[in-house]
This record gives structure tokens, C-alpha cells and sequence, in this order.
């Protein structure tokens, strides 16, 4: 019966091609949302591209080899960050005086070697520079360390390429984002030729990720558990365990960033997993270049990561990290938590 | 199909007589708010809602009990078979109909109009009551979603070209999210957000604030208000543009925030059976709100002549289904 059914049962590659909607490459979504912003800001009368309208953003400068050096020279904009996440951090202090990070100039040694050691963490230690408070009295003891709790989406989350991140390439959320922007750029345009500030982005960024909220909290549940009653609560248990990575006591140079959905996780959350891969809220790896054909709605085994619209809220890496099994996720003994109310909490 | 409307003050129910009064008797303190300036001889169905042992449920309980009120338990017994008995003894020609919907779920609601609808005679007088209430703020939570589909199957749009786009008209609430939730998730062609104002201004901001100021970018919609003091007016609102829309969209109703709404499209949805749909969204909330009663609350008298309209429509729809199904089976 095997045999047959596998004889007339349609093969991926032979038969037919698998069309993955998502993408798990922040890279990859960059040029289909620039060729769509162009086309927005065209019906908005706007001819500059998304870098003069929105402005730099730490995604780009990152990515950009060789010409930011001046950014790791002594008084450079990162070499400011690490200085002052080193006074304030503990843990990083002890991080980066094992390897030998010259703290004063980044700049110093080949792009090579600061590429392995420093551009690899700059994201853990931006999200920790921004939301770290310096330790009261100038003591630098881990009993004093204490966690901003502003509600604002940090700057590290607007400029063009964090903005197209955070949309992950889905037209309607760019659409619905570039709009209001586009429309105070060109209102401001004969005043001046400045990006738009960083605060309307950042408005727009807080309602965009509440109307994302509030369609998740629209995906109808079957059976809840006491950990997760919905994929509002399993979203809220994955990314507050990423943010523990990035943000917990130990500094970690490779927080966790994606997880595995492995067996071990009970039916109802992957039920739950599942609607959220069909509306978007995880980004499932490429299936379509697995050595092994993908059969459709077969999630186990998946590597999957959290949408990058829940990066502010959740203050995660746009980039990618470490992976660990969905049930180790979900085995950690964490209050239920009520994510939402900080989203309301603002005047929109 | 709203003969008159509009507030009316509790003390102005001390003297009312009704051969028929239906209310829901739940957790919310204003459930038997109105019920208890009635006249004791009349005639008082109290439909039980799910036990739910918070705020006011057990003074409720033994208010109506105290009364002598029918706790109606089983809720298809009382429609098909209780109703059914009560219009067929009917003892004066013309009966008077009091239906409090303040504190009844949605789905109930429509079913006892229906039903109503169904049994009344043009001389009879229905007057539907909705009491408001009284402002509290919200937890600013998202309800987690657990069922979204047509209230039942009359209204779920069973006569209309599946290939029109759709079209929502939501009666939006202070829910926080939920509309914005639904647009993102049906991807109308267009959307209309009635908005019940009139009754509190800080429920006015609530409502806004929980549907994102109306500003819901990326989606082609529009905000209008409409008085909930005013049922009269606010149900020609609704139906004149639901009647600009059936022509080219599938329409759907979704009320949400007051029941005065549900009410309204309730009384549309029989208006234009199987060409618009109602559907209900049924959340969970982890500590349901009590609702205490405002200072009034308001009445709709119903047009019987027109509400009468609605079981020929009815058997119309079901018999042209019926002869569908022949012709298919002949064919």
C-alpha cells in the first residue's frame, strides 16, 4: 500500500515546486520592499529613495564593510556604545576583557578579526547599551543592574532597512507603514530634505505592532494549556525567552534567536505553532532547499523564528542567533504574562 | 422597522404591564435592572445565561427566584415550544412584548427576535429595551478569539454571489483590537466601522483608542458614528448603507461593542435575509467586567407589519433551497 501510494502521490521537485511565501533572510525581503517603496513613494509624488526618506539604520550600517571604520575609532559611534555598555555591564566588561577587546578603538586589527569578534555582537550590545541603566551609585554590581522599562520603541528599530526587517516583506504592513510617512516627507519637503523623524517612525512602528497583535489574538484556539491558553501566550513565552538571552544577566554574544519545533512539543501549542507559521507570526526556514522533500503542513523538525514585528516589543536582534527546541522554550517554569497592556497603553 | 425610540428614565417603568417580558438574567449587575420596576402580574421569562459566580450572578438568581420570574433554563425548549404555547393562548388581542437585551448573549438575542418575529401578530407591540452601561475603564487587553463564523445559519449570507468582494460593517466596541483584528484577517474590499457614541465621552475615547483612532492604514475603511440614544435614526443610518452596498459586495455584520448593535443588524439581517450576513466573535476574557447600570436606558418600539415580512422571507429562501435540491436530484 506504501509503495502504491508513493507511486501516485505528487513528488516536490519531480512534480511540483514548493513556493515558500515567507522568507527567513532578513536580506532576502530587502529588495522586493525597496521596489515596493519606490512605488508607493512614486504615488506620493516622492522621487528619493528609502535611504533619504527614512535614513540610515543600524541593519545597513552593520552590513556595510570597510567604509565604517571610523565607527570603531576611538569617540566612533560604536566604539561610544561598547564604552558604555562596558561601564554599565558587568558581564560584558568580564566578555569583553577575556578576548581581548581594545574598548578604547575598536578600530584597531584586521576587518577580518572584527568581524569575527566585534560586528558579531553589535546588536546584543546595542539592545543591551539602549535598555541597560547604569548601576545606581556607579557600583558595577549585578545586584544593582536594573532593565528600562520605557515603553517607546528604541531608534535601533527605524531607518529604511529596519523598518523593511520589521515588515519582513509583507506588502500590506509596507504599504500601511510607508503611507504616513511618505505623506509627512512630502509635506516637510519644502522645508527641508531631512529623513523623517525618528519619532513618527516609531509611532507608526508601536500602532503597526499592535494591529499585528490584534489579528493574532483573532486566530480561533482549540485545546489551551495552562502555559500557553493562546498564540498571543506562546509567542509572548518565545520572544521573552529570546529577550532573556540578549537582556538576562550574562551577557550573551550569540543570544538564542530561532527555535526548532521538535517533538517534544504538546500537541495543542503546535497546533497553535501552526496557525501562527499560516499568518505570518513565525518565519519558517526554506524547506524548499532540505535535502529531504518537505511534506506540506508537516511542521516537526521545522526551524522557525519569531516575525521580526515583534522585535521592538519583545527588544530582539534584527538579526539572526542562536537555535534551541521549542519545548525547552516552553519547559521554562515563567509566569503567564499579559504582554499587551503597554500597547494600549499609549496614546494612539 | 424602528417605530420610535429613545431614553427613558427607570421610575418611568414603575406602572408597565407586559402579557410577555423576556431578559437575561447573568452575572451583570444591570441584568435585572429594568425588571424590577415591572409590574408583578406580568408575565417574566428570565433566559438563564452560563453560571458564572461573579459579580452579581447570585443576587440575580434569587431576585428573579424572589419574584417568581420563569428562569427559563432551557433556552430551545422556551423558543420552540414555550413562545410558541404563549402566542398560541394569547389572551388579548393585541399583546404587549418587553424584551430587555441588555444582558443576553448575542446569540440569543437574535434567535428570541426571530422568533418573535415569527410568532407576533401586525397588532401586537414589541418594545426592546437596552440598558447601558455605566463607564468602566477596560483592561486594555487583547481577547483571545475563539470562535468567529455566521450566528447561525439564517444569517450567513446563504443567498449571495459568492464572487462580489466582501464588505464589513462593524459595530465597533472598546474591545481592544478586535476590529482591527478582523479587517487584518478577512481582508475586505471595504469596511465600515459604526461607532456608538451619545451615551459617556470617556466611553467615546475608549472606543476610539481601542480601535486605533479609526486610522487603520492599509485598509480601505471609514469610521461613522451613530446615536446610541437614538435607535431610530441609527438603524436608518446602518440600513441605508448596507442597501448602497448589497448590490455589488457580500455584506457581513459584525457587532460587536454594545447589544443595542447586535439589535440593529439583527433587525438589517431580517431586512435583507440571505443577502447580509451577521457574525458573531465569541472571545474569552479571563475576568469578564461587571456592568452596573447607567442612569436610563433606552426603547425601540418595533414596526410588527414590517418584522412580519421576515418569516416570508424566511420560508421563501428555505423553499427555493428546497426546490434547488429537486431540480438537482431530477437533473
Amino acid at each position: 500500500v506504501a509503495a502504491l501510494r508513493e507511486a501516485t502521490d505528487p513528488t516536490q521537485r519531480q512534480d511540483y515546486k514548493f513556493i515558500l511565501l515567507s522568507s527567513f533572510s532578513v536580506k532576502e525581503t530587502r529588495r522586493f520592499s525597496e521596489s515596493l517603496f519606490d512605488s508607493v513613494a512614486m504615488s506620493h509624488k516622492v522621487q528619493q529613495n528609502s535611504n533619504e526618506v527614512l535614513g540610515a539604520s543600524l541593519v545597513d550600517e552593520i552590513s556595510t564593510v570597510g567604509d565604517a571604520s571610523s565607527r570603531y575609532k576611538t569617540r566612533g559611534s560604536y566604539q561610544k556604545k561598547f564604552k558604555s555598555l562596558f561601564e554599565k555591564d558587568v558581564s560584558f566588561k568580564l566578555y569583553a576583557t577575556s578576548k581581548g577587546i581594545n574598548i578604547e578603538d575598536l578600530s584597531i586589527g584586521e576587518e577580518n578579526e572584527r568581524a569575527a569578534l566585534i560586528r558579531k555582537i553589535i546588536w546584543p550590545v546595542f539592545i543591551r547599551e539602549e535598555f541597560l541603566f547604569a548601576p545606581d551609585f556607579g557600583a558595577l554590581r549585578k545586584s544593582s543592574r536594573r532593565i528600562r522599562t520605557a515603553h517607546q520603541i528604541s531608534d535601533i528599530y527605524t531607518g529604511a532597512a529596519s523598518l523593511f526587517a520589521i515588515c519582513e516583506g509583507n506588502p500590506r504592513q509596507i504599504i500601511g507603514l510607508m503611507g504616513p510617512i511618505l505623506r509627512a516627507y512630502g509635506a516637510d519637503q519644502l522645508a527641508s530634505s531631512r529623513p523623517v523623524r525618528r519619532s513618527l517612525q516609531k509611532q507608526l512602528v508601536q500602532k503597526m505592532i499592535s494591529a499585528y497583535f490584534a489579528l493574532v489574538s483573532t486566530v480561533p484556539i482549540g485545546d489551551q494549556l495552562s502555559q500557553a491558553r493562546s498564540l498571543v501566550d506562546v509567542i509572548s513565552l518565545i520572544g521573552n525567552y529570546f529577550k532573556d538571552t540578549v537582556l538576562g544577566e550574562e551577557f550573551d554574544p550569540d543570544p538564542v534567536a530561532s527555535f526548532v519545533i521538535d517533538a517534544g512539543v504538546p500537541p495543542p501549542i503546535m497546533e497553535m505553532v501552526g496557525k501562527g507559521i499560516n499568518i505570518g507570526a513565525f518565519i519558517v526556514e526554506d524547506v524548499t532547499k532540505s535535502n529531504t522533500p518537505y511534506t506540506l503542513g508537516e511542521i516537526v523538525g521545522l526551524k522557525a523564528r519569531l516575525s521580526n514585528i515583534f522585535a521592538p516589543h519583545f527588544r530582539l536582534p534584527l538579526a539572526g542567533g542562536r537555535t534551541i527546541n521549542l519545548s525547552t522554550i516552553l519547559s521554562r517554569d515563567s509566569k503567564r504574562s499579559q504582554p499587551l497592556l503597554e500597547l494600549f497603553g499609549l496614546k494612539i | 422597522m424602528i417605530v420610535s425610540g429613545g431614553t427613558r428614565s427607570f421610575s418611568t417603568m414603575d406602572k408597565e404591564k407586559y402579557d410577555l417580558f423576556i431578559y437575561g438574567l447573568g452575572f451583570e449587575t444591570r441584568s435585572t435592572k429594568i425588571a424590577s420596576y415591572l409590574k408583578s402580574d406580568s408575565k417574566i421569562f428570565a433566559l438563564k445565561m452560563p453560571e458564572i459566580l461573579i459579580h452579581s450572578y447570585i443576587s440575580n438568581v434569587k431576585f428573579a427566584n424572589t419574584r417568581q420570574h420563569r428562569v427559563v433554563t432551557d433556552f430551545r425548549t422556551f423558543c420552540s415550544e414555550t413562545l410558541v404555547k404563549l402566542f398560541g393562548r394569547r389572551s388579548s388581542t393585541r399583546m404587549r412584548i418587553g424584551f430587555d437585551i441588555s444582558s443576553i448573549n448575542r446569540i440569543m438575542l437574535v434567535e428570541v427576535l426571530m422568533q418573535l418575529a415569527r410568532l407576533c401578530g401586525e397588532e401586537d407591540q414589541i418594545e426592546v429595551f437596552y440598558c447601558p452601561a455605566a463607564y468602566q475603564e477596560p483592561d486594555w487587553q487583547f481577547p483571545q478569539i475563539e470562535k468567529v463564523g455566521p450566528i447561525n445559519f439564517t444569517f450567513s449570507t446563504i443567498d449571495t454571489d459568492a464572487s462580489k468582494p466582501l464588505c464589513l460593517l462593524c459595530g465597533a466596541g472598546f474591545e481592544a483590537g478586535i476590529t482591527m483584528g478582523m479587517i487584518n484577517q478577512l481582508e475586505p474590499r471595504t469596511t465600515y466601522c459604526f461607532w456608538g457614541t451619545g451615551v459617556d465621552t470617556k466611553y467615546d475615547r475608549a472606543v476610539r483608542r481601542a480601535n486605533f483612532n479609526f486610522n487603520f492604514e492599509g485598509f480601505n475603511t471609514k469610521a461613522i458614528a451613530y446615536n446610541i440614544k437614538d435607535p431610530k435614526g441609527a438603524f436608518s443610518q446602518i440600513e441605508s448603507v448596507v442597501y448602497g452596498l448589497i448590490r455589488d459586495y457580500r455584506v457581513i455584520l459584525v457587532p460587536l461593542g454594545p447589544k443595542l448593535f447586535t439589535f440593529l443588524a439583527a433587525l438589517i439581517g431580517m431586512t435583507y435575509l440571505g443577502d447580509v450576513a451577521i457574525w458573531r466573535i465569541q472571545y474569552n476574557r479571563l475576568n469578564p467586567p461587571d456592568s452596573l447600570p447607567s442612569s436610563n436606558f433606552i426603547q425601540s418600539i418595533l414596526d410588527t407589519a414590517l418584522l412580519k415580512e421576515f418569516p416570508l422571507r424566511e420560508s421563501a429562501i428555505l423553499n427555493s433551497f428546497k426546490t434547488d435540491s429537486v431540480l438537482a436530484t431530477t437533473s
